[in-house]
């Protein structure tokens, strides 16, 4: 039997036993130890952990959900990481505070704004928030009425909204969550079954300022984080989209930026940018941003993580100040 | 021609689920039903993986136990218990009648 030892941002630690061949989410599932996990095959991300001590085995992955840089750097998915002795693990969110376990909810459809051509919001009221404890930047799986599928979306309301919950949806072409959405019975009331809250991606408030990449409905973590912790440390929101009719809640944001001292937001479009939007993508944005003591937070299409990573590595940022939502956000 | 039982939701033709198949009811008012034969015996679970609530009739069934199509969590379809990880709580349970060549959720 090894033991892993599992330290929270906050500082709070948390010791498991972790058999021969056993993973250690399995341990932690166990144990009922509070390791975040999600998928148990590698695909979210939510399980991720630094691993700073200690020996380990990796199963092949079937999805890339590390890369091998970060592989050197031991980061690892820990429901495919089996120990070959006593291993200490760093986690991404605190130990104090933390979300209920997930479980099955139910909620009605408030509304659906459409905020964009390819976007829309979905607000919804649960049940019985009880039980719905979620730390900003967590996700739920969505399952509308009379589909057999259930989808991950970001929550993008604060904590402090609930019994209600937002979600940014994008629109995909033969999407079964965007065929609901579109047709009639997307109305007021209809039941909603969700699964949460889940995930692993939090404010890292150990430096003593926020940056927030955010591609498309990326956002929607980022805005929960941002509306929960405002004015706990300054932060950056850089914001990008494709094409003007793609751009959204860009009134809403300049109203949060006046709002809140301390966050400055900046838009970008890739195709025609015009006013105080710039032209680029959002990862271009940080060219203009000084990088010393700063946490960096990503959430967007894979390419635009791993163009906003290859930046900050460039520029000298330690990979422990860098983290990602990974999860394929908002399909 | 026989009389539905009163008071009872008919689910489906007894002789129309082979023995090792399974279908999905969605009654009115209820979550999704996943009716099973079971060499012979009729099993009704619900329908929705307690884990990432996925559909288990998409999944695949070995004797009594059944996979879901998702993270490949098990859960038996006797007890409803889960078998197998990620799934962790069990699935719950319905009482089936079968009479006069149709099933029921009793």
């Amino acid at each position: 039997m090894f033991r892993a030892s599992l330290h929270f941002q906050d500082g709070g630690t948390v010791t498991i036993d972790v058999a021969p061949g056993q993973t250690v989410v399995e341990a932690a599932l166990e144990a009922d130890a509070p390791l975040r996990s999600d998928c148990m095959s590698g695909d979210c991300g939510s399980c991720i952990a630094r691993c700073s001590a200690g020996t380990l085995a990796l199963d092949p992955m079937t999805t890339p959900i590390v890369s091998e840089d970060e592989r050197d750097e031991g980061i690892y998915p820990t429901c495919l990481t089996r120990l070959t002795s006593d291993a200490r693990f760093e986690l991404p969110y605190p130990l104090a505070s933390a979300p209920d376990a997930p479980g099955r909810h139910r909620a009605a459809l408030v509304r659906i704004d459409r905020l964009a051509k390819n976007v829309s919001r979905l607000v919804m009221r649960l049940d019985d928030p009880e039980g719905f404890r979620f730390q900003p930047g967590q996700y739920l799986r969505l399952r509308p009425p009379g589909l057999r599928v259930a989808r991950p979306f970001s929550i993008a309301s604060a904590p402090g909204d609930l019994p209600e919950l937002e979600l940014l949806i994008r629109h995909l072409p033969g999407g079964q969550v965007s065929g609901w959405l579109e047709s009639e019975a997307a109305a007021a009331g209809a039941p909603l079954t969700l699964q949460g809250p889940l995930g692993g991606f939090a404010l890292d408030d150990r430096a003593s300022r926020a940056v927030f990449v955010a591609g498309g409905t990326g956002l929607a973590p980022m805005l929960s984080i941002i509306r929960a912790h405002a004015g706990r440390l300054p932060m950056l929101l850089c914001f990008g989209c494709t094409r003007p009719e793609e751009l959204f809640l860009h009134d809403e944001l300049e109203q949060i930026a006046a709002d809140m001292p301390d966050l400055e937001v900046w838009i970008a479009l890739m195709e025609g940018a015009s006013g105080n939007v710039r032209a680029g993508t959002a990862v271009a944005l940080l060219a203009d941003d000084p990088v010393a003591d700063t946490s960096y937070h990503l959430c967007g299409p894979p390419a635009m993580v791993e163009a906003a990573r290859e930046v900050l590595r460039a520029r000298g940022v330690p990979s422990a100040l860098i983290r990602a939502e990974r999860f394929a956000v908002g399909i | 021609m026989s009389t539905l039982m009163p008071g009872k939701i008919a689910l489906c033709q007894a002789d129309s689920l082979e023995p090792g198949q399974m279908t999905r009811f969605e009654p009115a008012g209820m979550d999704p039903l996943l009716l099973i034969n079971d060499g012979g015996t009729f099993r009704l679970i619900e329908d929705d993986c307690t884990h990432a609530i996925a559909s288990l009739a998409e999944g695949r069934l070995e004797g009594q136990t059944i996979f879901c199509p998702l993270h490949g969590g098990s859960f038996d379809i006797v007890t409803g218990k889960a078998k197998s990880l990620p799934c962790k709580h069990p699935l719950r349970t319905f009482t089936v009648a079968v009479d006069d060549g149709v099933v029921y959720l009793a």
